[in-house]
């Protein structure tokens, strides 16, 4: 637990990092979440509870970091479920196949933007044209990061 | 689906905090973000509560209409009834209208004015015919004065008394008119029978008269003005006697009588005819 605490405070400075150098330099990754990625990972290693702690304190985390535009706790929610359904979903397939795994991110980030609109929808905060154009795209964004991070580290292994 | 007692209690703590995180950003127009959300979560039980209660209150408002209704409905009733009444008491004066219309615009001759009446009673026995008539302006009214109505002619006053009169008709057994048809210039006598017809007598054989051809009164027997239809011709026997024997139809239904008219000579003319 102790090793595994530290890999994943690891990969979730290294995730909060990419994000902020995408966000910031890479603007055309319109939609890019690697929050949501990160929430799958932890839902794969960590039981549910922990999953859903992890899971919410990177949501809220991520609404802290995007500096005011969406009111801080409107990711925690829905990485709260995203992080259930990727706890399930990791136990049902076998996520170490490629193309299962960026399916697996594919529907969990589609989980995460319908969570927020729907809690969007609950508040009446309104949301304009492009936040609705990043909620279509981000899916398809964040599977397509997965598969080529995925192949990346695979790479030796492949070769061999 | 959740494994252990402790993961749906962190599952709800999670859920609450970061709801109340949101909360305490969001202000909707001035209304506290837990009111807003109660009232969202509870919009759907409310929704069917004032359905109902509305459906009630049109529940109610049915019956009560439908009791305003059928007050509404009696009450029409009640108007239709007076207007059949009024309707059918129009259609009473509408017919005597046109009996005193008819009658205001008789042809008359020129010395003799009239009285209107109406038609009381009438008796109709073999022994003796008569109607009892009543007049308002009955002061000039007196006995043997022609009544007619706008068919012809009905009989004569026999007797008056005050405002009533009784008129014995032209039918009755033993009253005489001396009659004519004007076009032949045949001359006669028509005598009541005590039916419904009269005879008329003294038409000799030389003279021809046709089923359809009509008695008018000739004047002669000072009673009666002449030119008043009396009858119409419905029967001529040839039976070997000096005269004929002819049958006539009165031309006035008396049982459908019920204004006269009551003729009064003017002042300085005693006797009628020519």
């Amino acid at each position: 637990m102790e090793i595994r605490g530290k890999t994943t405070f690891f990969i979730f400075i290294t995730t909060f990092v990419l994000q902020s150098i995408f966000h910031r330099f890479f603007p055309f990754l319109l939609g890019l979440d690697l929050y949501t990625i990160f929430v799958y990972f932890v839902s794969r290693r960590y039981n549910l509870k922990n999953s859903m702690i992890i899971g919410s304190a990177a949501g809220i985390f991520e609404d802290i970091t995007m500096a005011h535009t969406i009111p801080i706790g409107v990711n925690g929610i829905s990485k709260l479920f995203v992080s259930i359904f990727g706890y399930f979903l990791s136990r049902f397939f076998n996520f170490e196949n490629v193309f299962v795994g960026t399916l697996i991110i594919y529907v969990l980030t589609i989980v995460d933007k319908l969570m927020v609109i729907l809690i969007f929808s609950i508040f009446g905060i309104p949301f304009n044209f492009n936040e609705i154009l990043v909620f279509i795209i981000s899916p398809i964004t964040n599977s397509a990061f997965y598969l080529i991070f995925f192949l990346l580290a695979n790479f030796k292994k492949w070769k061999r | 689906m959740f494994k252990g007692t402790k993961t749906p209690i962190v599952f709800i703590v999670l859920l609450v905090l970061n709801l109340f995180l949101i909360s305490l950003q969001i202000n909707h127009n001035g209304e506290n973000v837990f009111k807003f959300l109660f009232f969202k979560a509870t919009s759907p039980m409310m929704h069917l509560f004032f359905n109902v209660k509305d459906s009630f209150e049109y529940a109610g408002q049915i019956l009560k209409s439908k009791k305003d209704l059928v007050l509404e409905n009696k009450k029409l009733k009640k108007e239709l009834f007076t207007y059949k009444a009024e309707k059918f008491l129009c259609s009473r004066i509408r017919a005597e209208n046109e009996v005193l219309k008819r009658l205001l615009y008789l042809k008359v001759e020129d010395n003799f004015s009239g009285v209107v009446c109406e038609v009381i009673s009438k008796k109709f026995d073999i022994f003796s015919s008569s109607i009892t008539i009543f007049c308002d302006d009955a002061k000039e009214i007196r006995d043997e004065l022609p009544v007619i109505s706008y068919d012809g002619l009905v009989g004569y006053v026999f007797h008056r008394s005050k405002s009533i009169a009784e008129v014995e008709l032209i039918t009755n057994s033993g009253t005489a008119i001396s009659v004519v048809i004007d076009k032949k210039n045949i001359r006669g006598i028509a005598y009541g029978t005590g039916r419904n017809v009269l005879d008329v007598n003294y038409i000799p054989y030389s003279k021809k008269v046709n089923v359809g051809d009509i008695f008018i009164t000739s004047g002669d027997d000072r009673i009666y003005p002449r030119g008043i239809p009396v009858g119409v011709v419905a029967d001529v026997k040839r039976s070997g006697e000096i005269f004929q024997k002819i049958t006539i139809i009165p031309i006035v239904d008396f049982s459908k009588l019920e204004y006269v008219f009551v003729l009064i000579p003017n002042k300085g003319v005693e006797k009628y005819g020519n």
